[in-house]
Formats: C-alpha cells, structure tokens, sequence
C-alpha cells in the first residue's frame, strides 16, 4: 500500500541519474569536439604554413622579375591541396603579382600589417596564412594563402556525429544496465517485504503486518471518528493435531483455516495470522456490536465443517475474542491485549464460542497478571504452606490417611484461594517448580511424623499432580530423588491425578501410572466422575483408589445418590477403594456409610490444618478418631 | 645603410611595378629594365668562393659604348648577396670581371674575349643574338615588348658559375 512513493521515487532517481550522466556525457563530448576543432585547425594552419613557405620560397625570382606567369605556375601546385580556396602572391608595395582562386573564390587583397606579423589568421570559415619573401636580403613581397574550414567541419561534422552516436549508445548500454539493476532491487524489494510481511504458511499477513495494518486503522477511525472491531481467534486444541499429525498436517490445516476464512470474510476485513494459530481480523468500521457478532458466527459456522488434510477429517473449532477502539482500549497494544483476554474467557467458557471484551475481564486478567507475579516470588519468600487434611476409614473410624493441599499467603495480595492461584500456575508453568516443592514438602514432613511414629496407623499421605507434572519427563527421577532423600516408603506416597489430566494423553499416562505403580506408590483418581473416562481405560490404568467429585458430594441425599451409588458400586466391582471428599454434614456422611464408600474426608471431620496442629491432633488422638463424629450419624 | 638600401630598393621595384604595367603613364625605357634584369641575374648567380670571398665586391663590367651603360651604372653600389656593384667601364680584362655584359659592338673582340674567357669565372649577359648563340651564359632579348632570357648551362658549367633554379624556371629556354 505504502509501496508506490519509494517505487516513484525510485525511478525519479534512476532518470535523474541518466540524465546527469546524459549532461556530463554532453559536456564532455562538446569539450571533446572542440579540442578536436583547434587541434584540427591548428594541423590545418601548420600545414598551410609549410605551403606558404614553400610558394613564397619558389616565387622569389618571380617577384624579382615580375614574371606573373611563373608566379602563377608556382600558385597552381596548390590545386593539389583541396582545402586552399584562394592564394595569391604580392610584392612589397601591395600590389599582386599572381593569383590563383579554386572555382568562383574572389582574389585576395594584400594583407595588412598586422597580418603579415601574426603570419596567420583564423576566420570563421577560413584560415588565412601570410609568408614574407626574402630575396638578396630584402623583403620583395608576400604570398597569402587562403584554406576554407568546409572540409574541415565537415570531418569535424562527422565525428561530432560518431560521439553523438556513441554516446547514445553508451547511455542507451547505461540505461538498459541501470534498468535491469533496478528491477533486480526492486524484485529483492518486493520478496524482502514479502518475507517481512506476509505469514509463509498462510499467506496471510503476518504480526509484523498486522501491526501496521492495524496502526493504519486506528487513525483512519480516529480521523473518521469510527470504531475499529477486532477479533482474535484461537484454534482449540490445534496442538493435538500438530502432536498426533505432525507439523505438516498442522501447517496444511492452517492454510485451509485460512482459506476458508477469506473465503467467509468480506473482502475489506484484514486477516492476519499473528502466530501459532492465532488469527486477528480487523473489521472496519466496527461500530455496529451486532455486525462483530454475526462475523464471529459466521466464523464458527465456516469452521464447524470438517477439514481434510493428509487424508485425515480434522473437526477443529475456534475461540474468538472481540474487542472494540476505542470503547475497549485507546491503543493497538492494548486492543490487542483486550481481544486476547476475551478470547480466553471465551476458551475458559468451553471453547468453540465467542466472547466480547468487558472491563471486567481486564480486571480479572490484571489480578491474574499480579498473582503469576507474586506466584513467581512466593517459592522464595517462604509464602507457601502445605496444610494436610485427615481422611477417616469409615469402619475403623481412624484416620488412615491425609491430602496434602497447598495454602498461599501472598504478602502483597494476602490469602489467596487455590482455585485462583493453581490455574494462572498451570499456564504460566510455574506449576512445575511448585509441585516439586509440594512433593518435598510433603514427604519430608511425612518422614518427620514418621520418625516420630504419628504414622504408624497412617496408610498415605496424598499428593495432588497437575497436568504439566505429568507431562515433565523428569517426574519419575524427581519422585525417587525425594524418596531417597526423606527415606520415606513409596508405599505411603500415594499420588492424586485428576481424571481429566489422565484422560488428556491416555497412552502416556498408562506407561506413567505403571511405573509409579512399579516404585510402590499408591496412586488415586480425583475429582472422578467430571471427566470422560472410558471404561475399558479405567481397566487399563494401574490404580488403587477413586475418589468421588466433591459435586456428587454436594448433592447427596438428593440428586447426586444415583452417581455416588453407581461409583461406589463400579469401583467397588473393580477393586478399587473410594473415597468421598468435601463431606460437610452428618446426612452426607450418613448417605455414603450406607452406599458403602471406604473412605471419607471433608469440613465435617475436620479442616486441612498446619502441621502443627495436625502433629498435635495424630499425637491426641493417637490417629483414632473419636466415635462421637461417626455416631452423630 | 638599411634605410637607404631599403630606398634603392623600392626604386627598383618600383621601376618593375612599371614593367609590369602597361597603362602606367611613364614609359621605361628599356635598357633601364635590361639593367635590373642584370642585377636580378646576379641575385641568381653563385660564385665560387675563390673568386668572390665574403663581402668582397662583385666587378660589373661593360665597355662604355654599350648603349645599356648609363643603365648599368646606375646599378654602381647597389649591394648583391652582401656584395657591393662595382661598375667597370671595360671589358678587359675580363679576368677582374665578375659580371660581363656585351651587346653587339662587342661581337668582333666576342672570339677573343671567349678564348680569354676559358677557366674564368665570369657570368656573361649578351644583349646581342649572335654572342647569346655563341657561348655567352645569358641571352636577353626583347618578345613582344617583354623582356626574355634564355640560358646556356654548358657556358654556365664551363664558368663553374651555379645559376638558382629559381631563375632557370623563368628563362625562356635553357640549353
């Protein structure tokens, strides 16, 4: 767009460099004739001064004895010399002895004095030379030649002609070469903008671009006082197709995204891909909110349809967040950023859909940025704390065993909840660092009451795994690097994996959960139920224990019974124990002793505590919980 | 000197310009014109140096009934080639001479003057056809009221005179 003034620019310069070469070409040329002229004139004049010594040597006797004739013979040599119009021979007085003209020329007059010193004289069309005879000592007359510069000039024409034609040809060589170069440029030009601005899987415009574009845009609106609408949209789970198909099935889906959103968009919207598999569209004027929102529908409508890439039906849908210049932010970083944060409430929502910015959402995205801020310090500062909660055995009504959860006193934004902190964790990959700390933490202190003997009746202490552990190949070592540090028994570690996590990567986690079933450590699906596992996986997975979803809990007596039942019961059948978490009253806890769950832990027994206060409970109670709890049911 | 040489000169040319002219309104008389053909021959004329050395002065010698005489005479100082004219009024002996002229009252003593005249050096102008036919170096005659000369190289070599190209080009005939 903005390419057109260097282009003019360009060629301005091009012509602007001919032409001075053309002028100095010229310069030179003239200087160059010119010399060639004198230089010329001067060999004329030279040759004729030869001549006129020769005639004037000869005529001597002639002028002594007055004899015309033999002055006229010596004259008529002269025929011989094409250039010399006229000569003729005078005596001292002036008066002409002998005259000799070529063709119609008029004779010549004696010539004055001043001519007869200088001995030459240039006029414009003819050269006139003068040679004094000398006889017995005396000055006897003079003999005055005449040459035309016709010829002269005309040779003088014909190289004037061949410069000319020479440097027409040099210039028109110059020109073809400078030409040819610029084009060259002007080629490299146009793939280096190409490179710098255009995506190469896409074809797209790329960030850069966009950046551009998008700048472009905004002042266009504030001149115009408009709005700009622009949506960002994010493919869901793209990385599963880049994983499982490879880079080339993801870069060809890619195109075909692209494709069909140009197909789908009107032809003023901007499409960038601005990275990995992030669309933006700059929809102008984007005053009208509805107009945004029929564009992101249209959008998911045209992706809803299956792709067919490397003989595969790929279903891939996409989030989409809107933001809007000016009401959502005043400049493109911040739009950008705006549309960003709706795109990931939008995933948040459940993915495939999309979602206008609101200020809200920005609070919100701050308070996360402030929390990965203060999460990336809280390691540091000593800001985290496990805090444990006791698991009750029903039949035996001790506490066999405890969760170990993560408590975060922040000093800037004070406690803060894990549901909050545990996800900005998860993106933000701080989750690594923080779950080995986690891990550490709680087998060291389990080795502590261990030491103490607090553990004896103690069957595990539970530990939570994220998703991105799960994914860190250097799990397993770091696990049996803490083991061996504490001296703790694999067999109390017991490791709670969400059945979500588990059923992101199904194959890898099944080789996962052997191996820590190999080291001795008993491993438990938490939050079961919320995720979609496939029964026969759940065969499959090497694991000891379910534990219910707190939801199931909530709801029981009421409608969660069929679930909680249908749980105890399927693990039950497959020999895994179960656990309820999140029991509050005495009418849940009496709901599930009767569908028959092993294992309880919840608000009614008792709250995640510090060590301290846990120490203190193991020690009192010597781990056997009190018969009034189970009673009250 | 120069200006005066410069003066005679101009005298001399102007007695040409005369010649050369035939409306002009003085008549010249013709053996005024002989009389610079003479000298002119002289110009034209090289002598060997042992007889003419540098600046010595050249003998013109005409017996003083030779009606170009008075003519000649006036050629007395007039300086050739750095030579001075020394008009002689003899023409015996012809040894001293350097330029003889003869006209035909010298035709009787012509045989004798020829015999003297062997081994000498001597530039003879004869203004008589038969002395011109007969040995004498340079012939005048008068041609259609213009004056002539024809040469005769073997005189001319036999007087181990060396006469310019530059004159034999305007004799009439050189033989």
């Amino acid at each position: 767009m903005n390419t057109k003034g260097p282009r003019l620019l360009g060629k301005k310069m091009a012509l602007t460099n001919i032409l001075t070469a053309a002028a100095a070409l010229c310069v030179a040329s003239i200087a160059l004739i010119v010399v060639q002229f004198l230089a010329l004139r001067g060999a004329l004049a030279d040759d004729l001064r030869v001549q006129v010594q020769i005639i004037g040597n000869n005529s001597s006797a002639a002028l002594m004895f007055r004899d015309a004739k033999a002055g006229e013979e010596t004259l008529a040599g002269l025929a011989v010399s094409p250039s010399v119009t006229a000569a003729s021979i005078f005596d001292a007085a002036g008066n002409t002895l002998a005259s000799y003209q070529r063709n119609t020329e008029p004779q010549l007059a004696p010539p004055s004095p001043a001519l007869v010193g200088t001995g030459y004289d240039y006029a414009v069309d003819h050269v006139d030379v003068v040679e004094a005879v000398h006889a017995n000592g005396q000055q006897i007359g003079f003999v005055r030649i005449r040459a035309t510069l016709d010829q002269l000039l005309s040779r003088l024409a014909a190289y004037a002609g061949l410069t000319l034609a020479v440097a027409l040809c040099s210039l028109a060589l110059a020109y073809a070469l400078v030409s040819s170069m610029r084009r060259a440029v002007r080629r490299a030009e146009a793939h280096l903008h190409f490179l710098a601005h255009v995506d190469a899987v896409t074809a797209l415009p790329n960030r850069h671009e966009f950046n551009e574009r998008l700048g472009f845009a905004l002042e266009k609106a504030d001149r115009a006082e408009t709005a700009v609408g622009l949506l960002l949209l994010d493919l869901d789970n793209f990385k599963v197709v880049n994983d499982t198909l490879g880079h080339d099935a993801g870069d060809a889906l890619l195109k075909l995204v692209a494709d069909r959103l140009l197909q789908t968009l009107r032809s003023n919207d901007i499409i960038c891909r601005i990275g990995g598999d992030e669309f933006v569209i700059i929809v102008e004027p984007g005053d009208d909110m509805q107009e945004l929102d029929s564009v992101a529908r249209k959008i998911l409508a045209a992706l809803a349809s299956p792709f067919a890439v490397h003989g595969h039906q790929l279903y891939i849908s996409a989030s989409i967040g809107v933001s809007v210049y000016p009401r959502d932010a005043r400049d493109a970083r911040t739009l950008t950023r705006s549309a960003d944060t709706a795109m990931y409430h939008a995933k948040n929502r459940g993915k495939n859909g999309f979602e206008v910015f609101q200020m809200a959402m920005e609070e919100r995205a701050q308070k996360r940025l402030k929390i990965e801020a203060n999460l990336r310090r809280a390691l540091e500062n000593n800001e985290l704390q496990l805090h444990y909660q006791p698991q009750i055995d029903l039949r035996s009504a001790r506490v066999v065993g405890v969760e170990a959860l993560l408590r975060w006193h922040c000093h800037e934004l004070g406690h803060v909840s894990p549901a909050e902190f545990i996800p900005v964790a998860e993106e933000s990959g701080i989750i690594v660092a923080l779950g080995r700390w986690v891990l550490q933490s709680a087998c060291r202190q389990a080795a502590v009451w261990r030491d103490q003997g607090l553990l004896d009746t103690i069957e595990h202490v539970a530990v939570n795994m994220s998703a991105r552990q799960t994914r860190d190949s250097g799990l397993m070592d770091d696990i049996e690097a803490i083991l061996a540090e504490t001296g703790l028994p694999a067999r109390l570690l017991e490791l709670e994996i969400t059945e979500g996590v588990l059923m992101e990567n199904v194959n890898a986690n099944i080789d996962l959960l052997h191996r820590f079933q190999g080291a001795g450590i008993h491993l438990s699906i938490d939050d079961f139920g919320t995720g979609y596992s496939s029964m026969s996986y759940l065969k499959r997975f090497p694991i000891d224990q379910l534990k219910i979803d707190r939801s199931f809990v909530h709801d029981v007596p009421g409608d969660g019974e069929a679930i909680a039942t249908a749980i105890i019961a399927m693990a039950h059948s497959l020999d895994l124990t179960v656990v309820a978490e999140g029991v509050e009253t005495a009418e849940q806890l009496a709901f599930l002793q009767q569908a028959g769950c092993d294992i309880m832990q919840g608000f009614y027994f008792a709250r995640p505590m510090p060590v301290p206060e846990l120490t203190e409970l193991l020690r009192q109670r010597r781990a056997c919980w009190h018969a009034e709890a189970l009673q009250k049911a | 000197m120069r200006s005066e040489r410069a003066r005679r000169l101009g005298a001399l040319a102007a007695l040409l310009g005369a010649l050369c002219a035939p409306g002009a309104a003085q008549p010249v008389q013709e053996n005024d014109m002989k009389a610079a053909y003479v000298f002119n021959f002289a110009v034209f004329t090289e002598w060997p140096q042992e007889v003419l050395a540098g600046g010595a002065p050249i003998s013109l010698c005409a017996s003083a009934a030779n009606p170009l005489f008075h003519a000649l005479s006036q050629l007395n100082d007039k300086v050739v080639n750095g030579h001075r004219i020394a008009v002689r009024n003899t023409v015996t002996p012809v040894r001293g001479c350097h330029v003889l002229v003869l006209d035909k009252n010298d035709r009787e003593r012509w045989a004798q003057l020829k015999r003297e005249l062997a081994g000498a050096h001597v530039l003879t102008v004869s203004d008589d056809l038969s002395i011109s036919a007969d040995g004498a170096v340079i012939g005048l005659s008068v041609d259609e009221r213009r004056i002539a000369f024809v040469v005769d190289m073997a005189a001319a070599r036999s007087a181990r005179l060396n006469l310019s190209s530059k004159l034999l080009r305007l004799a009439r005939s050189v033989q």
